[in-house]
């Protein structure tokens, strides 16, 4: 061990945190939880419009995709059916087996 | 977390309604009027977007069409019996059997081909868009149909 070594390890053995208690800390957290209690929800809203406006047009945006979807998917189930009726009407094929 | 909770459950609340409006009011009312009422003519009007002059041309490809159509089912539903009338005989010769096969077979090409072209016909009578959309649908599935389609289907089929 050279002697910068060996002074850096004796500086971190000297060295202590000396951490000091911040004046009310307890009795600032207790009056901080007790002020969010008797909140209004208004005022919360109001206090992080930005987030939850910003979350609600997302979760509007997300529910309007899907329902768009699933309409979507409901036509084309359906389209297909119809398709398959209509041929069936026009198919002698298949006419020529129902009414056998 | 009392407020955080109200907030989520009311932006849940408008999201689901949010959804529930655009399902309900994606798609065309008189379609779907169409395909829950099994309207195959309703459904061409809506799904295609026929003026009343396509409309009608369509219509009266389809009367025209039915003819030829109870024609078909007739000669095949004949070809299909004589066949099952030979296949119960006894000896009668594989060569009767194998051409009255050959001649259902003829015959269900027949029917094929005249699907095919009777619904070029009605494509022609849409517009570009809606004839190319229109054949898409229906020309893929006309091949062996018959081979395809559930036999007991309750549509509004006619009968000859």
């Amino acid at each position: 061990m050279n002697s910068s070594e060996t002074k850096l390890s004796e500086a971190l053995q000297a060295w202590r945190v000396e951490a000091r208690p911040a004046a009310n800390f307890r009795p600032d957290v207790w009056a901080r939880i007790r002020r969010a209690e008797r909140e209004s929800w208004t005022a919360y809203v109001r206090g992080r419009l930005a987030g939850w406006a910003v979350g609600a047009a997302m979760a509007v945006a997300v529910a309007g995709l899907a329902g768009n979807a699933m309409a979507r998917a409901k036509l084309e189930a359906e389209r297909e059916r119809m398709v398959v009726s209509y041929l069936t009407e026009l198919d002698p094929r298949v006419l020529a087996k129902l009414d056998h | 977390m009392k407020n955080r909770s109200i907030s989520l459950a009311l932006v849940l609340a408008v999201a689901a309604a949010a959804g529930v409006v655009v399902y309900r009011n994606s798609g065309d009312a008189a379609l779907e009027r169409a395909l829950a009422e099994g309207d195959a003519m309703a459904w061409l009007r809506a799904d295609f977007g026929l003026t009343e002059e396509q409309f009608d041309a369509i219509k009266t490809l389809h009367d025209d069409y039915s003819v030829v159509c109870a024609e078909h089912c007739l000669e095949i539903q004949k070809a299909s019996l004589a066949l099952e009338r030979l296949k119960t005989r006894e000896g009668v010769a594989a060569e009767t059997v194998a051409a009255a096969e050959r001649r259902l077979e003829e015959l269900r090409a027949v029917c094929e081909s005249a699907i095919a072209t009777h619904v070029r016909r009605c494509a022609a009578m849409m517009s570009a868009e809606a004839g190319e959309r229109y054949l898409a649908l229906v020309l893929p599935k006309i091949k062996d149909f018959d081979h395809q389609a559930p036999p007991d289907l309750g549509v509004n089929r006619h009968r000859h």
